[in-house]
């Protein structure tokens, strides 16, 4: 196999990506389980004392109730033991163990319930936010002495690190509560029946407007930002020299050749905030009661939930480096300038 | 550093801008006490039920009361040095773990580059902020430095990779194998050959820490889940919340805290911005000639 690896170069490449990408996400799970168990919290006591609250009744927590939760729950023997165990059901049942919050249904029926909020609202506004930002960007650093673009610029960068959940506020006060456009709470308005038809639908459109706005603002700074620089350094480059000497139309120059080079480090850019996108904007579905990710979070660290936060965790992890690793396996098939690289 | 900060100041608008509202609002934050001994005494601005509560602005109270009966512009100020003091601590901390690391793994490379760096990478795909909550719900009695360790715990790997990506392509330069041949010792050459020329990387970084530190400080207590005890802006956001100021009419008791933060976060950028453009002079409009 190594005899292979060093004749094909590239093997060599895909081996090490696909190693790093195993030994990272198991890292990553091993750090955050040993984290979260360390921590001095008692989720059992919590969880009773939610139940407690929950039905106004008395608990009386005796050993043997604790005892029998602790072993359901996978907190029973040493340390290591319940981290060897916890990792075996996660890698080979692919089993979250159950919850805590929803006690006794599986964190990962919980998750699966929650994703398609989330992914739906941000994979929406980070497409949106990827398009605008690509098309500002270019026009921004084409007619980058022109006082509109360096307002435009300006402003992009003043806003693009300020949280998505500042904004929110701000469109949620004036938006929502002054001039009462949209509703800032929930996913869907309770009284149409929950489906595919158009009642629904467009309750969910509506819901969905002011978080996305949220976080297409941010987003889209940053977009424009990267765009403009990637597309200005370009703009130095000879064949657009060329193709300006050849006569062909300067829109099309800026689409067809200085834009289209800019391309390829935002495409990868948007699979690596598609694959962060799981826990990126945790907080604008708790400010809206979004019935997302977020929300699960927000119950779950309440009362300490560690099946359930190990499972956001894992989710988040996972879709981070599997969009890594797939940019970083299709970069060489799309651009030969890497492929030269890894052959050297 | 002070010779870096001339030549920003002059070339960058954008640096300009940022530098003066930092600068005004540090100097709030520094000189906030002197403000306001005058409406509260000695007493702590965050001990409830000082006065009426929902007074509204006043000569007494310039912003009026809030509905613990705490003065606002007190807190307002309060918040903001607390909320700075915070993110800068945790910038120094993470900054400081971050540069050791990166040089580290940068100048030795090797085994213990390659052991470092995936650690690194560990820790930074790992999301921080339900971890960062749960951390901060258990301890008890947090003070504003274990606040300030515990948000660093996570924002070090960044500068980490930064510096260590800088580190490998300054060890090549001809001035280090210079200083190398001239037998000089590991500490020598990265102090006083390569630490100076890295020094806007390093602002930058801090930078970049400070602001990270203080974003995840207000979304943990925006939300209501970080300590009560210690008043930040984001402990006053979570508070107009909870008090539904809507409602009142008194809109400017949450947009106050979150112009302020938006302010701070849009001025630290536009300096890391400026900052970048005078090193790297291709994000220049001007200089890029067609």
């Amino acid at each position: 196999m190594f005899k292979l690896m060093r004749k094909y170069p590239i093997l060599n490449y895909y081996f090490t990506k696909f190693f790093a990408y195993f030994l990272t996400i198991f890292g990553a799970l091993t750090i955050t389980f040993f984290m979260f168990r360390l921590i001095p919290a008692n989720p059992i006591e919590n969880w009773l004392r939610s139940l407690e609250a929950q039905y106004s009744l008395t608990i009386d927590g005796g050993d043997a109730m604790v005892n029998s939760y602790k072993e359901k729950f996978g907190m029973t023997g040493t340390l290591w033991q319940q981290y060897v165990r916890y990792m075996y059901n996660v890698i080979f049942h692919f089993d979250l163990g159950p919850s805590f919050i929803n006690f006794p249904r599986p964190v990962s029926e919980l998750l699966a319930e929650a994703l398609p909020w989330t992914m739906g609202l941000l994979a929406v506004s980070i497409s949106i936010s990827w398009v605008l930002g690509l098309l500002v960007g270019a026009v921004a650093a084409w007619f980058r002495d022109s006082p509109v673009s360096g307002t435009i610029t300006n402003i992009s960068i003043a806003l693009s690190q300020v949280p998505a959940y500042l904004i929110a506020l701000f469109l949620v006060l004036f938006i929502g509560y002054q001039w009462k456009l949209l509703p800032t709470r929930g996913a869907f308005d309770g009284q149409y029946a929950i489906g595919w038809n158009l009642d629904f639908i467009r309750s969910v459109a509506r819901h969905s407007i002011l978080p996305a706005l949220a976080i297409v603002t941010v987003s889209l700074a940053a977009w424009i930002l990267s765009t403009r620089s990637l597309v200005i350094s370009n703009l130095g480059e000879d064949y657009l020299l060329y193709a300006e000497a050849k006569g062909l139309k300067s829109g099309d120059i800026m689409t067809k050749y200085a834009l289209r080079n800019a391309m390829l480090p935002q495409a990868t850019g948007l699979a690596l905030t598609m694959g962060s996108m799981m826990s990126g904007q945790l907080l604008i579905e708790h400010m809206f009661v979004y019935p997302g990710l977020g929300q699960v979070m927000g119950r779950a660290i309440a009362i300490f939930d560690y099946n359930a936060m190990m499972g956001l965790i894992i989710l988040s992890v996972v879709s981070v480096m599997t969009a890594s690793l797939a940019v970083d396996l299709l970069l060489p098939v799309i651009d030969p300038r890497i492929r030269t690289a890894i052959k050297a | 550093m002070w010779n870096l900060m001339k030549n920003c100041w002059r070339t960058s608008g954008k640096f300009r801008f940022g530098a003066v509202v930092l600068v005004v609002l540090v100097g709030l934050a520094l000189v906030a006490p002197v403000i306001y001994r005058p409406i509260i005494g000695n007493r702590s601005p965050a001990r409830p039920g000082q006065f009426q509560r929902w007074l509204p602005p006043s000569g007494t109270h310039p912003m009026g009361t809030d509905g613990h009966g705490r003065d606002l512009l007190t807190n307002y100020l309060a918040g903001l040095r607390t909320t700075l003091y915070i993110g800068f601590l945790a910038g120094v901390i993470s900054t400081t773990v971050g540069v050791s690391v990166g040089f580290y793994s940068g100048y030795k490379g090797g085994g213990i580059d390659a052991v470092l760096l995936t650690i690194t990478n560990m820790l930074i795909v790992i999301p921080s902020y339900p971890i960062l909550v749960a951390i901060a719900m258990v301890t008890p009695e947090l003070t504003v430095a274990t606040m300030s360790l515990i948000l660093a715990l996570f924002a070090w790997p960044f500068s980490a990779r930064m510096i260590r990506a800088q580190v490998m392509t300054m060890k090549e330069r001809a001035y280090v194998e210079l200083a190398k041949v001239s037998g000089q010792g590991d500490l020598a050459i990265i102090f006083t050959e390569m630490m100076p020329n890295l020094t806007p990387y390093l602002l930058m970084g801090f930078a970049f820490s400070v602001v990270g530190a203080m974003v995840a400080e207000v979304a943990i207590e925006a939300i209501g889940l970080g300590p009560s005890n210690i008043i930040t802006l984001g402990l006053m956001i979570n508070y107009a919340n909870g008090w539904g100021v809507y409602s009142m009419g008194r809109f400017e008791i949450l947009l106050i805290p979150v112009a302020v933060l938006v302010l701070i976060f849009a001025a630290i950028t536009m300096i890391n911005r400026g900052m970048e453009e005078y090193l790297n002079p291709r994000l220049q409009k001007v200089t890029t000639e067609k």
